[in-house]
């Protein structure tokens, strides 16, 4: 017991962190093979056309790969609710920022006076007024 | 014996006051601390995926736009050099994860060689997307007065021999130069962001080299882990999306 009294701070700290956050290296090697797997299943996804299931294929790959770094590398995967949290606005920001792209979706359907769908090198802003 | 060594985390500053040399006076205790900082970074991180989300929206209404062009276009990207440096950026990442785990047991040589690892990788991104911006603007394909577009035909990346004898090209000069203006908008923030790892990594390395003031903290190598891992996720999305377009 007095051993154990005289043992450096230091030391000390570093094994109770040991015992209660930091993760085994294999975790991150795991991770990163899984990532390297991805990598080439989208690259080879990519030398197939699957029509609009490109894109989508492509993103969840992608989407995929982000979440193996966010929980593993990044260690949100032990993060407390509060960087939960955050890690999840980061991603909901993004979504809500993409919304932006339902006006371009939308502006057929409510046929405005003067307003054309415009062509792709037209100035829309001089086309409203 | 187990309850008698409790874990720094949960010692609370009240019990014993300056426990941890670390603990900044503000914070209760060091667990309090620990999850401010990572909350703030992740703040910051947040901010930087509104920046580049931007990008990728506006990246998402060009290719809506200009489907034609885009698959085009993308064919003079080298998906080698692209998936040569994802394989880069993923190796540093796992680096950078290694020397977080070093500095949380607090094993200085440790964090310092992967530290030192995590910055090769840097410098091999930066240098083989160097290499593929000079054959950029070799081809005259950045954007401004002198850009000049041609296919490269359907089969295969850019060969010299394409280069020599282009094909007759029935995109828009304005389409594909608009590909390339994001392709360049997108990657050259993204290199920026790889810089400005490697000048906080390299600071952090000499720091703990030289054993300044409270760098026995593992926060610091934590945080520049954080940035650096956000930069690797940029990158995971913007492989496919400018070097691997299919379709015809």
């Amino acid at each position: 017991m007095s051993t154990h009294v005289s043992t450096a701070p230091g030391a000390e700290i570093a094994n109770n962190h040991h015992e209660h956050n930091v993760a085994p290296v294999m975790e991150y090697v795991k991770a990163y093979f899984g990532l390297l797997g991805l990598m080439v299943l989208t690259i080879l996804a990519s030398q197939h056309d699957f029509g609009t299931m490109n894109n989508v294929i492509a993103m969840v790959i992608a989407m995929v790969k982000a979440v193996i770094v966010v929980l593993v590398f990044m260690q949100v995967k032990s993060g407390t609710k509060l960087v939960w949290l955050w890690a999840a606005l980061g991603f909901i920001w993004f979504l809500l920022l993409f919304g932006i792209l339902g006006d371009y979706q939308t502006r057929d359907w409510v046929r405005s006076p003067g307003w054309e769908n415009p062509a792709p090198s037209s100035n829309t802003l001089q086309q409203e007024k | 014996m187990s309850t008698d060594v409790m874990p720094i985390s949960h010692v609370h500053a009240v019990e014993h006051e300056h426990h941890d040399p670390n603990q900044a006076h503000q914070f209760d205790d060091m667990e309090q601390q620990n999850e401010s900082y990572i909350v703030g970074m992740w703040t910051f991180l947040v901010t930087e995926i509104m920046f580049f989300g931007a990008l990728f929206l506006a990246y998402v209404l060009f290719r809506s736009q200009h489907p034609a062009a885009f698959i085009d276009a993308h064919r003079h990207l080298d998906v080698g050099l692209g998936a040569t440096n994802t394989v880069v950026l993923l190796s540093s990442s796992l680096f950078a994860a290694l020397a977080v785990r070093g500095a949380q047991l607090q094993q200085k040589g440790t964090q310092l060689f992967w530290l030192a690892l995590t910055l090769v990788c840097a410098f091999a991104f930066l240098g083989i997307k160097t290499k593929e911006y000079t054959h950029k603007f070799e081809e005259h394909l950045y954007p401004g007065s002198t850009f000049h577009y041609h296919s490269v035909g359907e089969s295969g990346g850019p060969s010299e021999s394409a280069m020599l004898s282009p094909e007759k090209s029935n995109i828009p000069q304005g389409q594909a130069e608009l590909f390339f203006v994001i392709y360049f908008c997108m990657t050259g923030l993204h290199g920026i962001h790889v810089i400005i790892g490697i000048i906080t990594i390299t600071t952090l390395w000499l720091m703990i080299k030289f054993n300044h003031k409270n760098t026995n903290y593992f926060m610091w190598v934590e945080m520049a882990g954080l940035y650096w891992h956000f930069v690797d996720i940029v990158w995971i999305f913007l492989f496919p999306l400018f070097y691997l377009i299919p379709g015809k």
